[in-house]
């Protein structure tokens, strides 16, 4: 699979830069203890909120910090300046497709964030007690689930880095970004929103980013409904693959006919 | 200016396709005066390319340009007008023009990343822009200015990865890699992240990476851009020895010192034209005098076409 090269070449740059990455692993443990005192904090008066207890909103949100790096992949940071410098004629002349490309880049770099950062950060919180394993069976979906979470975040980010190919200019698009990770649930569960805010969070893809895994892993998903959670994010990734690569030969019909 | 260019004599000469096609016929019969050469089908067959921008225009005023942003006039530049030029296998053609002139356009097109407006362009028997991966394959690319290398990696994993996107055989990438290191001396740079290379070293390595899977046709967009003497000498040396093992070299520059690299052919490109075609020394004798620098070049050739 020759498209793994460009993992692996990713996964080494991440290693070349010593500084980044302790700057990296010290602000993730920083926001990792505010997540802790915060929620602490909210629950201190009450058992439950949305039908959501204490020690599944802890296991949701630490999850989450340790899972943040490798949900977090910023693609269209690698199609602006392309589009922009023109070295996306390197890309074209190449025999290989640049969508698969930068998803296998991409997956280099969000691996080494999860090995590198997230993986301490867990062991951290399994040595204080703070997170528990939910279960083999749970541990496996959410696995699963939490690799479905990579692609749809990729493809969310790749969408509208092609967008550049229209609009010649990288930002803009990034400002909207903030909305994308609230309805993926990033910063509460879905079952905080109120009604109607929850009916549009459901109808959109996000939740398959951090919602799924997060909530397969802190029990509120419960043992019933993994599967057909799964399921659904199943549906909304491979939709999500099917648009990018709708818009991408869209974009490379566009750069060949308009020019660059 | 080059509409009203009038005719002149000299048998290199293409202008437009009338032109074109008599001096393609010229070729032809020369090749007919030396039996001894075969005549091989073209590698790459350009006919009547022309490629046309759409330009957003900026406008003069403030209230010109308000006015322009929430309706957009645009305005069509003509960067390649009726080129038509073929090449055959294991020829080396220097493609010169100014800076403007469609050279950069002419080489994305035949690479298959611009579709043509009209014209078509044909190499090994495909339309690059429909079959862009397959042909993709077979052609090597290299823009002085743009780095393929990855930037913050050492050398080696930029081989290591272009190698298994071209699905090389580990007997074959080493060989090659072998090969190159040796006619590039790049060996002592294999472990420096390629940000820490000099330009010279980048570009040396730019080019090994360019052939490392034996393309039939490589494309060189200004590959001595920047370097001194003594590198661009290096640089010759090597495309000459690439050329002798058959790969078919298109090089453009607007450095007429380029052409020493390629010492064949010469197509003049000015304004999206070509006004020459021929050999150097035809072009020589068409300027009736030292080639200096290319501007100098354009304005002989002008003056002594309306003298013809």
């Amino acid at each position: 699979m020759k498209y793994l090269t460009y993992t692996r070449a990713e996964f080494l740059r991440g290693m070349r830069y010593r500084a980044n990455y302790w700057a990296t692993l010290t602000s993730s443990l920083i926001m990792t203890l505010i997540q802790w005192y915060l929620w602490t904090a909210v629950y201190r008066h009450t058992d439950s909120i949305a039908g959501v207890g204490f020690s599944s909103m802890l296991s949701y949100s630490l999850m989450g910090r340790v899972a943040s790096g490798f949900l977090a992949e910023p693609a269209n940071l690698r199609i602006g300046p392309r589009v922009r410098q023109g070295t996306i004629v390197h890309d074209l002349v190449k025999p290989t497709d640049l969508h698969y490309q930068l998803l296998f880049q991409s997956l280099g770099s969000a691996l080494f964030r999860l090995v590198s950062t997230g993986l301490p950060l867990l062991l951290v919180l399994l040595a204080a007690g703070r997170i528990r394993f939910p279960g083999a069976g749970a541990t496996v979906a959410f696995v699963l689930s939490l690799f479905m979470g990579y692609i749809t975040v990729f493809s969310t980010s790749f969408l509208s880095g092609v967008l550049t190919f229209y609009t010649k200019s990288g930002v803009g698009i990034d400002h909207l970004y903030t909305l994308v990770e609230f309805f993926s649930g990033m910063y509460v569960p879905l079952q905080f929103f109120p009604g109607w805010l929850r009916a549009v969070a459901e109808r959109l893809p996000f939740k398959a980013i951090h919602y799924i895994p997060m909530a397969i892993w802190s029990g509120m998903t419960g043992p019933g409904e993994v599967a057909p959670a799964i399921l659904s994010q199943v549906a909304w990734t491979a939709l999500m693959v099917l648009l990018c690569r709708a818009v991408w030969f869209g974009a490379v019909r566009h750069l060949t006919v308009q020019g660059g | 200016m080059s509409s009203t260019h009038p005719q002149i004599s000299a048998s290199h000469v293409a202008h437009g396709s009338h032109e074109a096609k008599t001096a393609a016929r010229r070729r032809d019969e020369a090749n007919a005066a030396e039996p001894e050469k075969t005549v091989e089908e073209p590698i790459i067959i350009v006919k009547e390319l022309s490629r046309e921008f759409r330009v957003r225009l900026d406008g003069e005023s403030f209230s010109d340009r308000v006015r322009r942003f929430f309706r957009p006039e645009y305005r069509t530049v003509r960067a390649l007008d009726s080129v038509s030029f073929s090449i055959r296998p294991g020829e080396s053609v220097g493609y010169i023009g100014l800076n403007g002139a469609g050279k950069s356009t002419t080489i994305k097109l035949l690479c298959g990343v611009l579709v043509p407006s009209s014209g078509s362009v044909t190499v090994m028997g495909l339309e690059p822009y429909r079959h862009r991966t397959a042909n993709a394959k077979r052609i090597g690319l290299m823009m002085g200015q743009r780095t393929q290398l990855l930037w913050d990696l050492p050398v080696k994993e930029s081989f290591r990865l272009l190698g298994k996107i071209y699905d090389l055989s580990p007997e074959i990438y080493r060989a090659n890699l072998d090969r190159l290191v040796e006619a590039l001396d790049i060996g002592s740079l294999m472990e420096t992240p390629a940000r820490m290379l000099s330009l010279g070293q980048k570009t040396r390595c730019d080019l090994a990476l360019t052939f490392l899977h034996d393309p039939a046709v490589v494309y060189l967009d200004e590959p001595t851009i920047g370097l001194d003497v003594l590198a661009r000498e290096r640089i010759r040396d090597f495309i000459r020895g690439e050329k002798e093992r058959g790969v078919t070299i298109f090089l453009a520059s607007h450095d007429l010192d380029d052409l020493e690299i390629v010492t064949e052919r010469v197509l003049l490109i000015h304004e999206g034209k070509i006004l020459f075609d021929g050999t150097q020394m035809a072009l020589h004798d068409v300027v009736g005098g030292p080639l200096s620098t290319l501007e100098d070049t354009v304005k002989q050739f002008y003056r002594g076409a309306r003298l013809g």
